[in-house]
């Protein structure tokens, strides 16, 4: 860790040479490059902007994705010291009316590409691409740049809030500090050689957490952040080639798509290094993959849940036992410390082939607590340290850790995390059902959502329930039972119905 | 259905066949059908689809026109622009 991260990178923004590219992408609707010296200068045009008329801001929320508004305004409220908010514009209203009011936004921050989603919304705003293009009309020098970062900010306070799928049917808060990202930053540039000027990826949407990865860490060695357009999704070797890009980062699922791609659409350029996380990785696909590599040895596997910020353990692929399905999870980086929850209760800090049970994880990157607070304990203290219990099942083996699957009923859907049990409380609410049951379908990696339900409505996708649920928690499939089965304990058996209907 | 309509579902069809292998489509490919209507439509087989399509209809296809890409109506509308180009 760095005595203050904040301050060390606003430094490094501030003094980068005048030609460095710190950002590619959409800005005010046109595709551009921005420096580090032209986005010093315009977070400290907006941050003038935030405290106009004596306004006193505690909560940011960013309506904005993959454009330079959302990075500029990440970056502003970071060195600022104000936590910050993603607000997914493709998320339903109601999602993002319960974020808003749930980590008590007073300022919404948006681009012009949201204004009519904004409308539906009641704190005040500020129009980014408004403030974007009164400052590129404001002649050249007139917009100074100076430090945002002087006033101390505690390494406890929060520098971003996420939202995650939660049982009760409410998104869950996981807000993070700048301490947590103060060592994963340092701790992860350890061990991924990020180099200055290197191209970098940035697929994910602002709302998960792994887009502060390419942000703070991309920013912090001297990258260039390359927003990807939605149809780069679609064809990823293309914008590898188009954009020149050395490291790639992203869920497996986009990773598959691109070594399907480059079939049809060979790249001319090669990557250096590629980061997988979010979901577990096929083995499959970190292989397959290594054809879009300079090299074969690149391919990295990256496990951590949004509580430990952003990765908390990192593997390299390149020489993973060929028997194995899913890469392993690596053995943890930084500050990080794993132990394990046996299922008697004992918990192993040290570690010994053959221990199998509940990952805990601890150390500098580890949250707090929800926000607000779920009522569910989230930690396990053991010898004086506050684990965090991942719920992930873990096997130790050869000193490195390998993952076993899920503990409760949640479930990775591309990258997403989803709790099977959020689902169903929409149906319950939605259909009145009593009887369903809400089960998953297909392999790690490519798993879909499938209900089964005892009623006699037809039930079909539609508006109801789009406006509740984002698109990855709309199920695959609805099944409509005359008798949901059974086991023995007279539970509606979900492993039945994956059988019949997988 | 017009002649061309008509055609790019063939041709959508055939794509999709093709790269998930598979004898038949869980749904037949219509004027209406979007990547949203089919399982075997997704960002895997997006490319196939576009390469296959363009190859047919000896396209060349410009990087802002390939979210055309994701329904027939998209593409029939792009067919029909560049041939009145």
């Amino acid at each position: 860790m760095v005595a203050d991260l904040r301050k060390e990178l606003e430094a490094k923004i501030l003094a980068s040479p005048s030609d460095n590219i710190a950002l590619i992408g959409r800005l005010n609707g046109v595709k551009s490059e921005l420096t580090y010296k032209a986005l010093g200068r315009i977070m400290f045009y907006l941050s003038s902007r935030i405290y106009s008329s004596g306004r006193k801001v505690s909560s940011i929320g960013i309506l904005s994705n993959r454009k330079c508004e959302a990075y500029i305004a990440v970056l502003c409220a970071y060195f600022l010291g104000i936590k910050f908010v993603p607000l997914n514009p493709k998320f339903p209203k109601e999602r993002l009316k319960k974020i808003i009011a749930l980590s008590e936004i007073d300022l919404i921050m948006f681009d012009s590409g949201e204004a009519n989603l904004l409308q539906s919304f009641e704190p005040d705003s500020i129009d980014l691409s408004g403030i974007v293009s009164s400052f590129l009309e404001a002649p050249e020098g007139s917009c100074i740049s100076q430090g945002l970062s002087q006033d101390h900010i505690d390494e406890n306070a929060f520098a971003y809030q996420m939202f995650t799928s939660g049982s009760t049917g409410a998104p869950k808060g996981v807000p993070i500090s700048y301490g947590n990202l103060n060592a994963y930053v340092c701790g992860i540039s350890q061990i991924i050689e990020y180099r200055q000027g290197d191209k970098c990826s940035q697929f994910f949407d602002l709302s998960f957490d792994l887009s502060m990865h390419d942000i703070f860490v991309v920013l912090y060695n001297g990258g260039t952040i390359v927003a990807a357009e939605d149809i780069d999704l679609m064809m990823p070797t293309k914008y590898i080639d188009k954009n020149a890009i050395d490291m790639w980062f992203s869920v497996p699922v986009l990773g598959k798509v691109a070594s399907a791609t480059e079939k049809s659409i060979p790249t001319k350029h090669k990557l250096r290094d590629a980061l997988f996380c979010g979901e577990a990785l096929p083995m499959a696909v970190a292989n397959a993959f290594t054809s879009l590599l300079d090299g074969k040895a690149g391919v990295w596997n990256l496990y951590g849940p949004t509580e430990a910020t952003i990765a908390f353990s990192a593997r390299n692929t390149a020489n993973v036992a060929t028997d194995l399905v899913i890469a392993p999870l690596g053995v943890p980086f930084g500050e990080n410390i794993a132990a394990i929850l046996l299922e008697n209760g004992d918990v192993v800090t040290e570690f010994e082939d053959g221990h199998e049970g509940m990952l805990l994880l601890g150390g500098s990157q580890v949250f707090s607590g929800y926000k607000p607070d779920t009522g569910k304990e989230a930690f396990h203290i053991w010898k004086g340290i506050q684990y965090y219990v991942s719920g992930d099942l873990v096997r130790q083996n050869q000193r490195e850790l390998l993952y076993l699957g899920r503990e409760d009923s949640q479930v990775k859907i591309r990258g997403f995390r989803v709790e099977l049990g959020e689902i169903e409380k929409v149906f319950r609410e939605l259909y009145e059902l009593d009887l369903l049951a809400v089960f998953v379908r297909g392999n790690v990696g490519n798993l879909e959502i499938c209900v089964a339900y005892q009623n006699d409505l037809d039930i079909e996708i539609g508006d109801e329930l789009t406006a509740r649920l984002p698109d990855y928690m709309i199920p695959s499939l609805l099944v409509k039972c005359d008798t949901l089965p059974t086991n023995v304990n007279g539970k509606i058996d979900k492993k039945a119905l994956a059988k019949t209907y997988g | 259905m017009s002649k061309l309509i008509e055609e790019v579902c063939q041709i959508v069809t055939k794509a999709l066949i093709q790269s998930t292998n598979v004898s038949k489509l869980s749904a037949s490919i219509g004027p209406e059908t979007t990547m949203n209507d089919l399982k075997e439509w997704d960002s895997l087989t997006f490319v196939n689809v576009l390469v296959t399509v363009s190859e047919h209809f000896m396209l060349e296809i410009d990087d802002d026109d390939a979210i055309q890409f994701i329904s027939v109506a998209g593409i029939v509308e792009l067919i029909e622009d560049i041939r009145a180009e």
